[in-house]
C-alpha cells in the first residue's frame, strides 16, 4: 500500500482559496535567467580567488602562543602593558607568508583562510567538550543559541573531522598534532578570560537568573562583550599614513616622557596617559616588526625563484615591505599595503566581525591622484590591486563561538567600504578611484569588502549608473544608505560629545549597516594636503544583541513561560489580556525587563573587558586617543556613546499584533484561547525540524491532524500585512518605532552614556525563527523569521515596491541607528541601461522617503533552488543576505530557504 | 625526504589550510599536506627542529628555553620569525 503524502501547507491554503506566492508584479519568464553583468578579473587575481575558492577555514595557534607567553611573562606589569606586550610579540613572531602570485601580501595567520582562538577572551566553547569546565559554560546558556545555528556544509567549511584534520565549531578546521596546544590555551585560560571573570560579576546583579534563562531561550542571541567586543566600527589609517612608524614610535617615547608622573588635571586617568605611550610605542614597534618580516619573506623567495619576473615581483614586494616598516607610504600600492596590514593587526587583537575600512577611495585618493599625475601608474594597474585587495580582504576569517559567527554572521565578516557620501564641505564625495572600485567589484567577485554607497542627491548620475551596473552582477552590493538619514542619526545621538555638521559628513558604515560616526583629518602628501575622513567611535554595535521580538510577545501570551525550554523566563504577569491594548503594554514591559538586565550583564562584560583587554591597535589609531593621551577604557575615543540594542523579527511581530488586534479584539472572531491553543498546535502543522525546512511554503501537515486549526490558519494568514501601503497594518509599526527607538534612552552603557537601537538581522533570523513557535501572523512553529527589518514577510508584500516603501517609510528612521530593506528581482526586471535607470529611480525614490537602507538581490530564484541541490556546481554564487554579502554554499541551509522564498519583484 | 615529516615540516611549503599547500620547490605546485614528501626535502623552521625544545610529549607538548624564562611550547609551533630559532645541528 503506497504511504500517503504528507499535506503541504499550499494545498491546505488552496483548499481554502488562498495561496502563498513568492512571485509579485507578474510572473518570472519560463526560462532560467541568468545575471545580466557578467566580467572576469584579471589573470592574477582569478588565480588568487581560485585559490580561496579550495581553501578550507583553518585555526592556527601560533597567534594565540606568542600572545600568551608575552602576557605570562609579564605578568606583573600593568593590564594595559601585558596586553601591549602580547600584541608586540604577536606581530613579531607570526609567520608571514607570500603566496604565489601575491602583490599585496599579508595574512591574519599562517593559512590563506586563517584565524586564531584567544582564549583570554573566551575559551569555553573550544574546550574539550568533556570536561567540567565546557559543562559548566553550556549551564549559563551563553552560546545556547548554537544548537540552533547552521553552517553550511560547502565552501572553505570544515563541517566533520577527516585525516589529520579535527572540526572545531563547525566550520573551522585544525591540525590533529595542534589540537594538544589548543586544549592547553583554553585550560591555562580558564577562569581568567573575559568570560569567565565577566561572568563572576554577572551573577551579582540581582535578575541575573533571568538572563540565564533569557540566553538559554534564545531570547538574546549572544553577549557582545566576550565574543566580538570590537568591529561594527570604521577604522582610521590616518597616523600611520601621516607619520610612518619610525616616526610614530619616536612620538610616543616624547609624549610618554611629558606625562610621565603628571596627572594634568584628571585625578583619574590622567596618570594612565604614561601607560598609554608606552603601550602604543610596543604596538607600533611590533607593527613595524611584521611589516619588516614580510620584506624578510620576500627576499627569502626571491633568493629561491629563477622567474625573472616574479623574482623582481619579490624584490618590489621587499622594497615596499622593508620601507614601510619605517616610513609613511609614497605611492597608492603603498598605502593600500599598509592599510591592508594596519586592518589585519586590528583583527587579530579581538574575535571581530564588521571591522570597515571605510571610505578607502577617499583615503587612499591623494596617491591615486598623484601616482596618476606623475604617471607612476595606471588605472588598470589601480584596478587589479583593488581587485587583489578584494581578494585578501575576503580571506579574513573569524574565531568566535558557532551561536555568533554561524547564529549571526553566516561565517562573514562584514568588512564594508563606503562610497560617496559628502566631503567635508558638503559636496559629492565620490571620485575617480571610487569608480575603479566599483568596477574591481564588478569584475573581482568576492564577498569582501562588501561595498555601500552613502547616498546622497548629490552623487553624480555617472557614478550612481555605475554602482547600478556592479548591482546587476547579482552580488548584491552595493547596499545604499541614506546620507541624510544617518547624517539626522548621529547630530541626535553624539551632538554631547561634539560632534557636528562637518563630522557628520565623515560618517561610513561599521559592519553591515551600523551607522558609525568619523571626523575629517588634514593629510599632508609631498607638497599637497588633503581632508580625509576615518572613523571616530568605539565599536558601534555592541551591548543588547539580538532581541527576538516574536519571542517575548510569545512569552506575553504564555504570561512568562517559554513552552519550547519549560522555563517560566520571566514572573508571571496574570493579567486577563481581554484588550489589545493590554497586550501590548504587557509587550513592552516584559521587554524592558529583560533588556534591563541584559544591559546590566553586558556592562559587566565590556567593563572586564576594558579592564584586561582594552585595545590597543585601535586606541593607537582612533582619534583623539593620540591627542588626549587615553585609550578606549578611559573613553579617549571621540565618540563613545556607541552602545545599542539590537531586534529581529519585527516584521512577524507587527504582522502578528495585527492578527491578534484584527481577529480577537475587533472582529472578535476567536477568543486568545482559541488563538494560543492554534498558536500551541503550531496550527495542526509537523515541527519544521521534522519537515526539515525552516521555509514556511515547505511545512507539512502531521499525520493525526483533524483540520480543525486550518480556518483559523488561514485568517491568520489573510489578516492584513505590514508592506501593502495599509495603514492598519502600518500604524502598529508605527507604534511600535515610537517605542522602540526610544527604549535606549532608559539606559546607561558602561560609559554612562545612552544607548540607541539597530534594526538588522543579519542572519539571527534563522535561529531566533527556530525557537519561536507559531505566531499569530501564521507562521509556522521554527520557520525563519522575515529578513531584516522593513522587508516584508515572504509573499505576503502583494502590492508593489512603492506600495512596501510606503509602509516602511512612515516613521523616522533617522530614530534609529539603521533599519534595513532587502528586495529580491529578476534580472529581466532591471535589464539594460533602461533597467538601470529604473532601479536607480526604485532606490532613490526609497531614499527620498527617508528609507535609511535598501539592498536588491538580483537573482532568479530558480537559479538558488538549484543551487540548494546541486551546490557543487555553484561554488562562485553569490548571495545578499541581510547587510553582506555570502557564498551560496557556506550559509546555512535555513537562511538559504529564507532567501529562496524572499519575495521575487518580476517588474520594477 | 623525511619519512617522519609532513610536507608542513619542509621549508619549501607555503601553507594554505590544514589539508595542503604550494611547494615552492617544484614549481609551486599544491600538494597535500599529509602525501609523502621528496628528495628536495628541507627541514623548516618550527618548534620541533629547534635546539631549544625538549623532547615533546605524546601531545606535541614541550619546553622552549630559547628565552630569558622558560615556557611551553609545542612541537608544530611555526618559529619562522622566532629570534631565538636554533636549528639542531
Amino acid at each position: 500500500m503506497p504511504a500517503v503524502k504528507p499535506m503541504k501547507l499550499t494545498e491546505v491554503l488552496e483548499q481554502r482559496g488562498a495561496s502563498l506566492s513568492y512571485q509579485a508584479g507578474g510572473e518570472a519568464p519560463a526560462e532560467v535567467v541568468d545575471r545580466e553583468i557578467k566580467r572576469e578579473p584579471t589573470p592574477r587575481a582569478k588565480a588568487l580567488r581560485d585559490v580561496y575558492f579550495d581553501t578550507l577555514s583553518s585555526l592556527d595557534c601560533q597567534l594565540s602562543y606568542w600572545y600568551d607567553r608575552a602576557v605570562n611573562e609579564h605578568a606583573g606589569d600593568i593590564p594595559v602593558m601585558q596586553r601591549a606586550h602580547g600584541m608586540k610579540s604577536v606581530l613579531q613572531h607570526l609567520d608571514t607568508p607570500i603566496w604565489p602570485g601575491e602583490l599585496l601580501v599579508g595574512a591574519k595567520a599562517g593559512y590563506y583562510r586563517g584565524s586564531a582562538p584567544l582564549p583570554w577572551l573566551t575559551e569555553s566553547f573550544f574546550m574539550d567538550k568533556d570536561s567540567d569546565l565546557y559543562k559548566e559554560a553550556q549551564k549559563t546558556g551563553g552560546d545556547a543559541a548554537a544548537e540552533v545555528s547552521h553552517f553550511g556544509a560547502g565552501g572553505g567549511n570544515v563541517t566533520k573531522s577527516f585525516g589529520n584534520v579535527v572540526s572545531v565549531g563547525g566550520k573551522y578546521g585544525i591540525r590533529k598534532e595542534r589540537v594538544g596546544a589548543l586544549h592547553h590555551l583554553a585550560y591555562s585560560w580558564a577562569g581568567k578570560s573575559v568570560e569567565d571573570v565577566s561572568r563572576v560579576y554577572e551573577k551579582m546583579v540581582p535578575e541575573y537568573s533571568t538572563k540565564e534563562k533569557v540566553m538559554k531561550a534564545v531570547i538574546c542571541q549572544f553577549d557582545s562583550g566576550y565574543t566580538i567586543p570590537q568591529g561594527r566600527e570604521v577604522m582610521n589609517y590616518y597616523l600611520p599614513l601621516e607619520h610612518g612608524f619610525d616616526k610614530l614610535i619616536e612620538m610616543c617615547a616624547e609624549r610618554a616622557g611629558e606625562v610621565a608622573g603628571d596627572p594634568r588635571g584628571d585625578g583619574i586617568a590622567g596618570m594612565d596617559s604614561l601607560y598609554y605611550y608606552m603601550s602604543s610605542k610596543l604596538l607600533v614597534e611590533g607593527l613595524s616588526a611584521w611589516f619588516d618580516n614580510y620584506g624578510k619573506e620576500a627576499d627569502r623567495l626571491a633568493a629561491t625563484t629563477e622567474d625573472p619576473e616574479r623574482k623582481a615581483e619579490f624584490l618590489s614586494i621587499s622594497e615596499r615591505m622593508h620601507r614601510l616598516a619605517h616610513e609613511k607610504p609614497k605611492t597608492f600600492k603603498d598605502a593600500l599595503q599598509m592599510i591592508y596590514l594596519l586592518h589585519l593587526a586590528e583583527l587579530n587583537e579581538d574575535a571581530m566581525s564588521g571591522l570597515s575600512p571605510g571610505r578607502v577611495g577617499q583615503v587612499l585618493y591623494p596617491y591615486f591622484e598623484q601616482d596618476m599625475e606623475a604617471g607612476r601608474t595606471t588605472e588598470e594597474e589601480v584596478e587589479e590591486w583593488l581587485e587583489l585587495y578584494r581578494v585578501k580582504m575576503t580571506c579574513i576569517d573569524a574565531f568566535a563561538c558557532t551561536g555568533v559567527v554561524g547564529g549571526v554572521l553566516s561565517g562573514n565578516t562584514f568588512n564594508n567600504l563606503c562610497l560617496g557620501g559628502q566631503n567635508r564641505e558638503g559636496r559629492s564625495a565620490a571620485n575617480r578611484l571610487e569608480m575603479l572600485i566599483l568596477e574591481a567589484g564588478i569584475k573581482c567577485q568576492t564577498t569582501q569588502p562588501t561595498l555601500s554607497v552613502l547616498y546622497d542627491d548629490s552623487l553624480p548620475e555617472e557614478f550612481l549608473m555605475k554602482a547600478m551596473e556592479c548591482e546587476k552582477t547579482g552580488t548584491g552590493y552595493p547596499a545604499f544608505m541614506n546620507n541624510r538619514v544617518a547624517q539626522e542619526f548621529l547630530l541626535r545621538q553624539y551632538s554631547h560629545e561634539g560632534l557636528d555638521i562637518t563630522d557628520a559628513r565623515a560618517w561610513s558604515v561599521g559592519g553591515c549597516l551600523e551607522t558609525s560616526p568619523g571626523i575629517w583629518q588634514e593629510l599632508h602628501l609631498n607638497d599637497r594636503s588633503y581632508w580625509i575622513p576615518g572613523g571616530a567611535a568605539q565599536p558601534t554595535s555592541v551591548g543588547v544583541h539580538f532581541l527576538n521580538n516574536p519571542k517575548i510577545l510569545e512569552l506575553v501570551l504564555n504570561n512568562g513561560f517559554d513552552h519550547r525550554t519549560g522555563l517560566q523566563i520571566v514572573e508571571p504577569h496574570n493579567l486577563p489580556l481581554d484588550s489589545y491594548e493590554m497586550i501590548w503594554e504587557q509587550y513592552k514591559k516584559y521587554y524592558e525587563e529583560i533588556v534591563a538586565v541584559l544591559v546590566k550583564a553586558n556592562n559587566i562584560q565590556h567593563d572586564v573587558w576594558r579592564k584586561f583587554t582594552p585595545s590597543v591597535v585601535n586606541s593607537l589609531l582612533k582619534p583623539d586617543c593620540f591627542d588626549r593621551g587615553k585609550n578606549i577604557a578611559n573613553k579617549g575615543y571621540r565618540f563613545n556613546a556607541t552602545f545599542n540594542i539590537e531586534c529581529c523579527g519585527t516584521c512577524n511581530l507587527v504582522n502578528s499584533l495585527v492578527a491578534l488586534k484584527k481577529l480577537v479584539f475587533e472582529d472578535k472572531k476567536y477568543t486568545l484561547d482559541e488563538m494560543r491553543d492554534a498558536m500551541l498546535s503550531n496550527f495542526g502543522y509537523k515541527t519544521s525540524k521534522e519537515v526539515g525546512s525552516e521555509s514556511l511554503i515547505d511545512q507539512e501537515k502531521r499525520d493525526d491532524d483533524d483540520r480543525r486549526y486550518d480556518v483559523i490558519h488561514s485568517d491568520c494568514l489573510r489578516a492584513p500585512k505590514y508592506g501593502n501601503d495599509d495603514p492598519y497594518a502600518d500604524q502598529i509599526l508605527y507604534t511600535y518605532e515610537d517605542w522602540f527607538c526610544h527604549i535606549g534612552d532608559a539606559f546607561q552603557s558602561l560609559y554612562a552614556e545612552p544607548f540607541y537601537v539597530c534594526q538588522m538581522s543579519v542572519s539571527t533570523h534563522g535561529p531566533m525563527g527556530a525557537v519561536t513557535g507559531a505566531t499569530a501572523d501564521g507562521r509556522l512553529s521554527g520557520t525563519t523569521f522575515a529578513d531584516a527589518s522593513m522587508s516584508a514577510y515572504p509573499g505576503t508584500d502583494k502590492n508593489g515596491q512603492y506600495a512596501l516603501f510606503e509602509s516602511a517609510t512612515g516613521w523616522d528612521h533617522a530614530m534609529s541607528q539603521n533599519s534595513q530593506m532587502n528586495l529580491k528581482i529578476h534580472p529581466t526586471a532591471v535589464h539594460g541601461i533602461e533597467g538601470s535607470k529604473k532601479l536607480l529611480d526604485l532606490t532613490r525614490s526609497y531614499m527620498r522617503k527617508g528609507g535609511f537602507h535598501i539592498q536588491y538581490n538580483i537573482v532568479d530564484s530558480r537559479v538558488l533552488k538549484d543551487a540548494q541541490k546541486k551546490p557543487e556546481n555553484y561554488r562562485t554564487l553569490l548571495v545578499r543576505v541581510a547587510g553582506f554579502t555570502q557564498y551560496w554554499c557556506e550559509i546555512g541551509k535555513p537562511i538559504q530557504d529564507e532567501v529562496i522564498a524572499r519575495t521575487e519583484y518580476e517588474s520594477v | 625526504m623525511c619519512t617522519n615529516c609532513n610536507h608542513s615540516d619542509c621549508a619549501n611549503f607555503i601553507p594554505i589550510d590544514v589539508a595542503k599547500g604550494i611547494c615552492h620547490a617544484n614549481g609551486d605546485i599544491v600538494v597535500q599536506t599529509d602525501s609523502p614528501t621528496c628528495e628536495r626535502f628541507a627541514p623548516g623552521m618550527k618548534c620541533k627542529f629547534c635546539s631549544h625544545l625538549s623532547e615533546p610529549d605524546e601531545k606535541g607538548m614541550a619546553i622552549c628555553s630559547g628565552f630569558a624564562v622558560e615556557s611551553w611550547a609545542f612541537a608544530e609551533l611555526g618559529a619562522k620569525n622566532c629570534e631565538n630559532f636554533a636549528a639542531h645541528a
